[in-house]
């Protein structure tokens, strides 16, 4: 058995190979607790729900106005606070998941270009503090 | 297989790892790497503040030649740890390759410990020649191998000198490493350790398995400690890493909570174990419950009937392993759908106090679960379920009609808990009861199972009191558990032990390595047990049982010898059983010293008539007395409790020939099993006991047999068949004793030395209270004895002669103030006549 290429092709395949397969990996992973964290499924799923079950219903003998309009606007007003506070983490979640996917690009263009970072860094330090090129 | 393997560093990935680590592990490089390290951290302070604050060209320039460095370094370390130092191809796949006729060279498969170690030997013949004493040593110069030396309590050094003096001179490695092959592959390893080659010279060489030996272990407990130390190393692996995404716990997040309904009624009788474990649990340790737990989280899913009912003995863990469900549910271990639930414990008691009326309490209990149901996320732990359906508990509301309906809903599950007998009771018999729960039957872990449990939970007890446990120990103290302790389940018995041996140790020594001396000196101390060991002065007295008895027990040499044969078997580990130390039936008329005996065994062995725990079987006569005996749920057993509270005791049964048959019956399974399953379902251990039986049965046959002359030995032999045939015993009790003795009549002259033991006492206390020494004359002790003796109650009168002559007349003058501290007084036949 004999174990072939040289440690710089090794790098290069394990650096765009690997690493980037894993930290993609990773970034799905976070994305998925995201999703959780801010219970995206739940919010949409019963965002014009009433807040937690929270519900009048008139059963009362008789046909009473004033009592069903109560009920009514009670269970309109446990929608209108379900809905506001669903909202708001919707909102702070699309928020997150902007930031996250900035930094997420960021990230993996610094990654596949990082050869290149190193050029340029090389390239301007030499410049700015020995006044080359 | 010879041919396929090679074992050559050169050219391999790992012995580039070798080399480039030797080259830049000097003292210059370290120097430079830590330069690069801090003016890196320097660079990307300067730059990142250089928005705030204007610095000059240059220093912008240095700064983004130090980060580049900088950047390269990291990128170039990670690289080489994460895949320079790792084998480049599966040890399955070199496995694969060397069946398919391929070269292969084991040595790039070796880890970076292991390839450093042995570089020299495989790489360069002329410094270290290729064998097995080098292949051990260069095994033991890894820092791998520290773990499993630490845990078999092997100093380095020690084991390095007994490698180096006595290893027999061999040559060829190569077997051995396609071994530890073999053996990684099982460990599901990624690559040869020096832990793997360790291992296979315990599974295959002779002279580390002579190593082994003398620790009393094998290579499979060898399997064990590798098994632990990859475990701990996964756990550790877990954790690693910035970009870890295994820390990510699926809970269902913020809004979990949102769409059920509130609980406010069910809050007043039930505790929130969900929010009780987020806040406070976090740390619970729940070990080798996974199988129960994964049932309980199947049975929750299940369309078909989503509740549980866990079943096992009282005190075995089923609130440690609901608790371990909840522990779960909070970490998001759990199926999604069950993440969300939180785990309500009803409290019995309180709901169904307060309510006399049957109606009010099925309402009550109704609205409970009404709200249950409509809150939609709640999953009710019920503690002894079977209560709340037997019907004795609640007056007679029948809740059944009550709960039924909801136990059919999927907005509702119920997870309850029982003993054996209440599931028998009360739930199997109730048919449309039982197919609405899921049974999970909850057992103790075994054996085995429980060393893998220790190994769990030894790092915490070392991290806390900075103690290492060897694995001699946790065998030790796994069986030291389940010899002595049988009041507790496993794992909490076990885990009890090795933690108060570890306390115990520290305190005394301080920082030390726990070995299974310090298992047995606590479990010695804590029980009041001679275990381990036998210790120098006890194996005195074992030695010299029978005349140390005799200077007690006048006569009786036969059931004297029997009692210390039994001993000593049984204190050198010649008989390794749960069974009693020693089970005797005393046969004989009254008054022939066979209490006596047992006293004087307690005193001589146990160090006291303190540790016999006696009991008048006359007092057993009736059926319900059994339960004096064992206990019931409401009342303590006297016999379960005293032995569980003294197992090593001497339990005289005085006259068991007048105690009820039913109670005979314990007896069978006491002397057959050492065990006894008290009132409350727990098991109480006779392991430690000797147990002494006496009867007055077959006295007939023996005076008969002595009248005729016949020698006492054949008496003995005959006694058995006799009482059996009698109906005096069934023979199947007779035959589980240790031995059935006959104790003889006594003769004068045995008299004669009753009286005269019975007097010695009285002296030795008058001398030890009045500090008066008296003496009697012979004649008197003749006289005595003469009035000592009958012959139907043989020497039991004794003890009242001697009060009403000798103790009579000693007090009257001490109360006149004839006799004074320091007088010598002598008592002559007339003065008692």
């Amino acid at each position: 058995m004999t174990e072939g290429k040289d440690l710089s092709l090794m790098f290069i395949s394990w650096w765009y190979g690997e690493m980037l397969t894993a930290t993609f990996s990773y970034f799905k992973h976070l994305l998925a607790y995201l999703y959780d964290f801010f219970s995206v499924k739940i919010c949409l799923t019963t965002l014009f729900s009433v807040w937690r079950r929270d519900t009048v219903t008139y059963d009362g003998p008789g046909f009473n106005i004033k009592a069903m309009f109560e009920s009514m606007v009670l269970n309109l007003a446990s929608v209108i606070v379900g809905f506001c506070v669903k909202l708001g983490t919707l909102l702070t979640y699309l928020i997150m998941i902007a930031i996250f996917f900035v930094l997420m690009s960021a990230y993996i263009i610094f990654w596949i270009f990082f050869p290149l970072i190193i050029v340029a860094l090389i390239y301007f330090g030499l410049k700015y503090s020995l006044g080359l090129f | 297989m010879q041919t396929e393997i090679t074992i050559r560093p050169a050219g391999t990935t790992i012995h580039k790892a070798v080399v480039l680590t030797k080259y830049f592990s000097n003292f210059i490089f370290r120097i430079i790497f830590f330069a690069v390290w801090l003016l890196g951290v320097c660079s990307i302070l300067v730059l990142g503040s250089s928005f705030l604050y204007h610095f000059d060209l240059r220093i912008i320039g240095l700064c983004l030649l130090l980060l580049a460095v900088f950047l390269v370094y990291l990128a170039f370390r990670k690289f080489f740890i994460a895949k320079v130092r790792r084998p480049r191809i599966s040890l399955s796949e070199a496995k694969k390759r060397i069946a398919e006729g391929k070269i292969v060279n084991l040595y790039a498969l070796f880890s970076y410990d292991f390839a450093a170690s042995t570089e020299k030997m495989y790489g360069s013949k002329d410094a270290v020649s290729e064998t097995m004493q080098n292949l051990a040593l260069a095994v033991m110069d890894t820092r791998e191998i520290n773990f499993i030396l630490l845990r078999l309590g092997l100093g380095k050094e020690d084991i390095i000198n007994i490698i180096t003096s006595n290893y027999p001179s061999s040559t060829s490695t190569t077997n051995l490493i396609a071994h530890a092959l073999d053996l990684a592959i099982i460990a599901n390893r990624k690559e040869i350790s020096a832990v793997d080659v360790f291992w296979a010279f315990c599974d295959s060489d002779a002279f580390f398995q002579g190593i082994l030996k003398n620790l009393r272990l094998n290579a499979d407990d060898i399997a064990n400690i590798v098994h632990w130390q990859a475990t701990l190393d996964d756990k550790v692996d877990e954790n690693e890493g910035v970009f870890n995404y295994r820390r990510f716990k699926m809970t269902g997040g913020i809004g979990r909570d949102w769409v059920f309904g509130y609980t406010n009624f069910l809050r007043m009788y039930s505790m929130d174990l969900t929010e009780s474990i987020r806040e406070y649990g976090l740390s619970l340790e729940v070990i080798a419950r996974e199988k129960e737990i994964r049932e309980i989280e199947e049975a929750l899913l299940s369309q078909a009937n989503g509740n549980v009912i866990m079943v096992g003995d009282a005190g075995i863990g089923k609130r440690t392993i609901i608790l371990g469900f909840v522990k779960n549910l909070v970490n998001g271990n759990l199926n999604p759908t069950l993440n969300k639930r939180h785990i309500f414990q009803l409290d019995i008691e309180s709901l169904l106090s307060g309510e006399a009326d049957p109606g009010a309490l099925m309402e009550k209990v109704g609205r409970v679960f009404s709200e249950t149901a409509s809150a939609g996320n709640v999953i009710l732990y019920i503690e002894n379920i079977d209560n709340l359906f037997s019907g004795d508990t609640v007056g007679k509301a029948n809740l059944s009609e009550v709960i039924l309906p909801y136990l059919d809903s999927n907005e509702i599950h119920i997870v309850g808990s029982c003993d054996v007998a209440g599931y028998n009771n009360t739930i199997l018999p109730n048919g449309a009861l039982a197919k609405r729960f899921v049974k999970v039957t909850v057992r103790e872990p075994d054996d085995k199972a429980m060393v893998s449990v220790l190994e769990d939970t030894i790092p915490t007890i070392e991290y806390q009191t900075k103690a290492i446990v060897s694995y001699e120990a946790i065998k030790a103290a796994i069986k030291a558990a389940s010899k002595y302790i049988l009041n507790q389940p496993n794992p909490e018995k076990s885990i009890g032990l090795i933690d108060g041996a570890v306390t115990r140790a520290v305190a005394a020594r301080g920082e030390t390595i726990i070995l299974p001396a310090d298992i047995e000196s606590y479990i010695a101390e804590k029980y009041d047990l001679p275990t381990g060991d036998v210790a120098a002065k006890e194996q005195e007295i074992l030695l010299n049982l029978e005349q140390k008895m005799h200077a007690l027990v006048i006569g009786q040499a036969m059931a004297v010898d029997s009692i210390a044969n039994a001993l000593r078997r049984a204190r050198a580990k010649v008989t390794d059983t749960h069974k009693p130390i020693g089970s005797f039936l005393f046969l004989g008329p009254t008054g022939v010293g066979k209490t006596a005996t047992a006293k004087a065994l307690a005193n001589v062995y146990f160090g006291g008539e303190a540790k016999m725990i006696r009991y008048d079987m006359s007092e057993y006569q009736n059926k319900d007395d059994i339960y004096r005996l064992i206990g019931s749920r409401t009342e303590q057993g006297n016999l379960t409790t005293a032995v569980r509270e003294n197992p090593f005791s001497l339990l005289l049964f005085d006259e068991i020939e007048k105690a009820e048959p039913d109670i005979l019956n314990l007896f069978l399974q006491i002397l057959d099993e050492g065990l006894l399953t008290d009132g409350e379902g727990k098991k109480v251990s006779f392991a430690n006991t000797i147990i002494i039986a006496t009867s007055n049965a077959g006295s007939e046959l023996i005076y008969q047999s002595i009248k005729e002359g016949i020698d006492f030995s054949k008496v003995s032999a005959k006694l058995t068949s006799y009482i059996v045939d009698q109906h005096l015993f069934r023979a199947e009790l007779l035959n589980r004793f240790s031995a059935v003795i006959a104790f003889a009549p006594l003769s004068q002259a045995e008299i004669v030395q009753i009286a005269k033991l019975m007097i010695d006492t009285l002296k030795k206390t008058i001398q030890e209270t009045q500090g008066i020494e008296i003496t009697v004359a012979e004649d008197a002790i003749a006289y005595l004895s003469e009035l000592g003796f009958d012959p139907e109650m043989g020497a039991r009168p004794m003890q009242r002669v001697i009060e009403e002559k000798l103790e009579n007349l000693l007090a009257d003058k001490v109360l006149r103030g004839e006799l004074k501290e320091g007088d010598k007084y002598q008592i002559t036949l007339e003065m008692i006549k």
